[in-house]
């Protein structure tokens, strides 16, 4: 059974930069092979990475929902051929896209092969790490493996907490066997500030730790260089391997 | 007019969104506001508590079976006209509609839910003579082609990152080879000489919202946007960006 570990938190927290630097401990470790599922819609999980995305399982989706397959081939046999081909892969790790949300009308016939496909891809892994978006909706369609743990990544803005907790919320309800939640709170400077202590001891999640504040990130984001190959030394690495030592 | 604020997720579109509605129900207009973002926090950006927000749309099961129905039967075009006065929470003069993100498929058939939503959002945008302003993160492809082209105008915003800019790239050519020309770009806590990388494409840049401290010290404590010192340079910014959409 595959270990799989998933991310959720609000747009903009550092889910994706935090998921990139736990695929990097997991590599370092000789955790591997790794899926990486980048299941928010806006992906970027690959730039993080810094590897390329063709099309994703979206695309394909469309492709199925349309019927735009050529000549002397079975429905089947090219779906399952294009499923195959937008797996990036690499050395240590290999990355799916779940791509945009849907068009209209009714998907479930393409969903269905999908899921499919899934349950069947992730049998290859040992680890499987999922970059979701506040929604999880992606979660549920990997009903075959249920997730070991799922961190809920926060700023210390209330707002990015409300979500947090509206994500832990939505985690018990969803039908998917969670084994735990933790909360990460990202982009902390100094001491945490009583309300919002108060508040996460309100929330009932377990504080896995905080990650430190790095202008290194910021750095790497505006010049749009994979936060992948941020310095070993820079604050936020050394302190989100810390947090990631006592979950694998 | 109808507008839609789309942009990677923590670029500041719900901010933008409740800024822009505060100042416009403030020139006495009739505003309606959307919220079909994944964090939906559009109500607590507006100064509701939690226990205010009414339930996302998508998550009203019971609603959703009334007017979609469930198993093999389903009507994809179920009656909506009387949801936006039933489901609507005023706040402050505005009526906020909170809808959740279109869903895939997850456990089972999301369709029903997807029908529901999306049937409600065209109905808000094809129906005339109020100011709307939807907060859609993953863009407006979905809508559908008959939907988007009412849409007045498409509001892209990014911080100064290259995943940013890249996403609000992807989302304007996506929007645009739908037909939704009117769009422009509003960039958050850029400082002013940041210019973009020439290779990603963007729609023109009409406003800068500086980096408020005002606004990261309140949002420790407070998810509301309202009611900063710098009202005033906030309104300028709509102005700004109402403007460019008018022309």
């Amino acid at each position: 059974m595959a270990y799989t570990v998933a991310f959720s938190g609000k747009g903009g927290v550092g889910k994706t930069t935090l998921c990139g630097l736990f695929i990097r401990y997991l590599m370092e470790n000789d955790k591997y092979p790794i899926l990486a599922v980048d299941a928010d819609s806006n992906y970027n999980l690959n730039e993080v990475l810094g590897v390329d995305v063709e099309f994703t399982l979206g695309d394909v989706r469309e492709d199925m929902k349309r019927g735009n397959v050529p000549v002397g081939m079975t429905k089947d046999r090219f779906i399952d051929t294009k499923l195959e081909e937008s797996i990036i892969e690499t050395d240590k790790f290999d990355l799916i896209v779940m791509g945009r949300p849907e068009g209209q009308g009714c998907y479930c016939a393409a969903n269905s092969l999908l899921t499919a496909f899934l349950s069947k891809l992730v049998g290859n892994y040992d680890y499987i790490v999922i970059d979701n978006e506040a929604g999880m909706e992606h979660i549920s369609r990997l009903t075959t493996k249920d997730v070991d743990i799922l961190l809920i990544v926060s700023d210390t803005s209330k707002r990015g907490l409300q979500a947090a907790q509206r994500i832990n919320e939505l985690a018990q309800s969803l039908n998917v066997l969670i084994g735990r939640p933790y909360l990460i709170l990202n982009n902390v400077e100094g001491e945490l500030s009583e309300p919002v202590k108060k508040y996460i001891q309100d929330m009932g999640v377990e504080l896995l730790g905080c990650v430190s504040r790095d202008d290194n990130i910021l750095e790497y984001d505006m010049l749009g260089r994979p936060t992948f190959d941020l310095p070993e030394d820079s604050a936020a690495v050394k302190s989100a391997f810390e947090l990631f030592k006592k979950i694998v | 007019m109808k507008l839609a604020i789309a942009g990677k997720g923590g670029v500041g579109k719900t901010t933008l969104a409740a800024w822009l509605g505060d100042y416009l129900i403030r020139q006495n207009k009739e505003v309606w506001l959307i919220d079909a973002d994944t964090a939906i926090s559009l109500g607590p950006a507006l100064g509701l508590s939690l226990e205010e927000v009414p339930i996302p749309l998508v998550n009203n099961k019971k609603l959703i079976q009334e007017r979609v129905g469930t198993g093999v039967y389903i009507n994809l075009n179920p009656e909506v006209d009387d949801l936006p006065q039933k489901l609507a929470k005023d706040v402050r003069g505005m009526k906020l509609l909170v809808m959740g993100t279109i869903a895939g498929a997850g456990s089972g058939c999301g369709c029903a839910a997807n029908a529901m939503l999306k049937a409600l959002l065209a109905y808000m945008i094809l129906r005339s003579s109020q100011w709307l302003i939807v907060d859609l993160e993953a863009g407006v492809e979905h809508l559908g082609r008959g939907t988007i082209t009412s849409v007045d105008g498409l509001i892209v915003i990014s911080e100064p990152s290259i995943r940013g800019l890249q996403t609000a790239s992807n989302i304007s050519r996506l929007a645009r080879d739908l037909g939704l020309k009117k769009q422009v770009m509003v960039l958050n806590r850029a400082s002013e000489d940041f210019v973009p990388p020439k290779d990603i494409a963007l729609p023109p840049i009409v406003a800068n919202i500086p980096y408020l401290k005002s606004l990261e010290q309140r949002q420790q404590t407070s998810p509301c946007v309202l009611d900063l010192p710098e009202r005033e340079d906030i309104d300028e910014i709509c102005i700004k960006v109402l403007d460019a959409l008018k022309k």
